[in-house]
């Protein structure tokens, strides 16, 4: 159903989505992933 | 803090989707007629403020093959404290909430797995002495909630 990324990518966005400009690239970055595969 | 007439409507908007683009934020900004900044500014001001306690997305625990379960305690008024700090302690615990009920206290499980929700009630039970009543979901609404600001 959920893999490891996807899991990771909870974990990251449990706090809430960060206020800044990009913040999708901002949680990629942060879990090493390029932000088209986060989206 | 009292939120402006620009701060209700950024609220009222943003209770709906965010778009997921790069710069969703410079999109909802453009709509509301509001400059990136700006925008960026009072959504931090306002979860400053905690007019906003949380910004982003909601997670469905029972799609991602989990469960929900509201559950209830009767906690003597004494032990209220401790067995407040013992039940908090289980990150299972969504949120939890004090009322004027024989069960004072009122919160909802939120596990990885179905077995999680007897696991995590058992242990606050072995731990606190006090049962831990369980009301399981039958069914759930998608009711759209949304506050007007």
């Amino acid at each position: 159903m959920i893999d490891e990324t996807d899991r990771r990518i909870i974990a990251a966005m449990q706090e809430g989505l960060p206020l800044v400009p990009a913040p999708f690239a901002r949680v990629a970055a942060d879990l090493a992933l390029p932000e088209p595969e986060l989206m | 803090m009292t939120p402006d007439a620009t701060d209700r409507r950024i609220l009222n908007r943003m209770q709906e989707d965010l778009p997921l683009t790069a710069h969703p934020y410079a999109a909802v900004a453009a709509e509301l007629g509001l400059t990136e900044d700006d925008l960026l500014e009072r959504l931090a001001r306002m979860k400053a403020a905690r007019l906003i306690t949380r910004f982003g997305p909601f997670f469905d625990a029972a799609a991602m093959g989990g469960a929900f379960c509201l559950c209830a305690m009767a906690v003597p008024e004494a032990e209220f404290e401790s067995v407040l700090t013992k039940v908090n302690a289980h990150p299972e615990v969504a949120h939890n909430y004090e009322r004027t009920h024989r069960l004072n206290m009122w919160f909802v499980l939120a596990t990885e797995t179905p077995q999680g929700i007897a696991a995590t009630a058992d242990a606050i039970e072995t731990e606190t002495g006090i049962a831990v009543l369980r009301f399981p979901k039958l069914q759930e609404f998608f009711i759209g909630f949304r506050v007007a600001a």
